[in-house]
């Protein structure tokens, strides 16, 4: 995946105005079958996959048992025997050994299917009559955060999904497909290739977090805002005694922010109280939405230390001022 | 990727085009090339001096931050103001309406030691 095709701007733009395609074939995907799959995939994540029904999709964080995140993971349910899980490509090795370090006791088989499929996600407001139109799908009944098979192939799926804050669908299909898929959609005028740049500004607007620099094994799903998909009444799973615990205290939250002067915070770069200089926090990801015309970010905050609107950022040397603002960025358009 | 005979250039991707003892300074197509959508770009007050080599301003995209440096010894005369509210113009034209500051040239000698159009290729096909 390029950084841009075109430009970073006019493919961000055509996204939140038009459609836009990605390839993000460099992605995982793990399969897990089995008799015990549904309890075995229970155990691994934070969120809940059992009382979800066939067809569903949910996020999850998947945590250390000290509640550190190692990933964060889309599970899609076709039934409780099997299920598929979509999850970050610089985690795929991991993610696959940390799965498998974790089976023994459930009866169940993992596949690392990552090389055999590609991933391609179509995202913008004319999404669904793109994909009508050119590949001639019914996607009237797919709501948000489901998935169903296109064609013969069992396990090629068209879900409900994305990473960018726009009613958006992603298709997973066998690698010989994928180039003529990418062509036919193309076909449509309105649909725009995109790339990594248009990617990580989009999901900065929406303020989903990223692996790497919202979440990692040092965050926890607390700080990282991703509460909702914890579920603490689960009976057991990794993590959960340690969750339980950074629930009632955590020292750092995730915020929003958008910078006061014409400059971008980047990763790395530190914050500091408005008034005292002192350092209260890091950002994790900045960059410049197209769509709002203003340099956002987001960063973690000591939770004690948001005395104030208004903090600075230190870039290179000289500081910057920030104003915390409410996530996401912009509205969010997944169920229109 | 336009290079212009009638400018001169600096390893650092300025361009200056020089008139009598004055000269204007923009950055090349090949560098707007390389950070891609301009979205920053910081500039110089009218009456500052700069000696060559001196970062004078800055430009960022949302690839990069990058320094602007002094082609040679100058005295600001005007800034392109219309560049805070249009970034993009030099993106879209580097060697025109994206050019930054005219200058008043203060040492005549350093415009002799900038690149010529054929030595600039040269330095970005290596």
């Amino acid at each position: 995946m390029p950084v841009y095709y075109s430009s970073i701007k006019e493919e961000t733009l055509a996204v939140r105005q038009t459609c836009g395609i990605f390839d993000v074939s460099h992605m995982g995907n793990i399969l897990i079958q089995g008799e015990e799959a549904q309890s075995f995939c229970d155990f691994m994540i934070t969120n809940s996959i059992s009382d979800k029904k066939e067809n569903q999709i949910i996020y999850s964080p998947l945590c250390t048992p000290e509640g550190g995140i190692v990933d964060d993971i889309l599970v899609y349910k076709f039934n409780t025997r099997k299920l598929l899980l979509i999850v970050n490509a610089s985690n795929k090795g991991k993610d696959f050994k940390w799965l498998n370090d974790h089976s023994s006791g459930f009866q169940v088989s993992l596949e690392d299917q990552s090389d055999r499929f590609s991933l391609l996600a179509v995202q913008g407001p004319e999404s669904s009559s793109i994909l009508k139109k050119n590949l001639a799908l019914d996607l009237d009944d797919l709501d948000y955060y489901t998935f169903k098979k296109t064609g013969a192939n069992p396990d090629c799926l068209i879900s409900r999904t994305g990473y960018t804050g726009e009613r958006g669908y992603e298709l997973l299909v066998e690698n010989s497909l994928a180039v003529p898929l990418w062509e036919k959609i193309l076909k449509s005028s309105g649909c725009v290739p995109c790339g990594l740049g248009a990617r990580d500004i989009l999901r900065l607007e929406a303020a989903f977090p990223l692996y790497g620099q919202e979440l990692s094994f040092t965050i926890n799903p607390f700080e990282s805002n991703l509460s909702r998909f914890v579920r603490l009444e689960k009976d057991n799973f990794l993590g959960k005694t340690a969750l339980m615990k950074f629930k009632e205290n955590h020292k750092n939250t995730r915020i929003g922010f958008t910078m006061v002067l014409n400059k971008i915070a980047r990763q790395d770069s530190l914050i500091y109280a408005e008034d005292d200089q002192k350092e209260i926090g890091w950002v994790s990801s900045g960059t410049f939405s197209f769509n709002l015309g203003k340099s956002i970010g987001m960063g973690f905050i000591n939770k004690n230390e948001i005395k104030s609107e208004i903090f600075q950022i230190k870039i290179s040397d000289k500081f910057y001022r920030a104003q915390k603002v409410k996530m996401p960025f912009i509205k969010s358009n997944v169920k229109e | 990727m336009e290079i212009k005979d009638s400018l001169l250039y600096t390893p650092s991707h300025e361009w200056l085009k020089k008139e009598n003892g004055s000269g204007i300074v923009g950055i090349t197509d090949y560098a707007q090339n390389q950070l891609g959508d301009i979205v920053f770009i910081e500039m110089p007050e009218v009456g500052k001096t700069y000696a060559k080599g001196e970062s004078f301003g800055s430009i960022e995209s949302v690839k990069a931050v990058s320094d602007l440096y002094a082609p040679v010894d100058f005295e600001v005369v005007q800034v392109n103001d219309t560049l805070s509210s249009s970034p993009e113009l030099v993106n879209k034209d580097p060697y025109g309406q994206g050019w930054m500051l005219k200058i008043k040239i203060k040492d005549d000698s350093q415009v002799n030691q900038l690149l010529k159009s054929e030595d600039y290729k040269k330095s970005i096909s290596s």
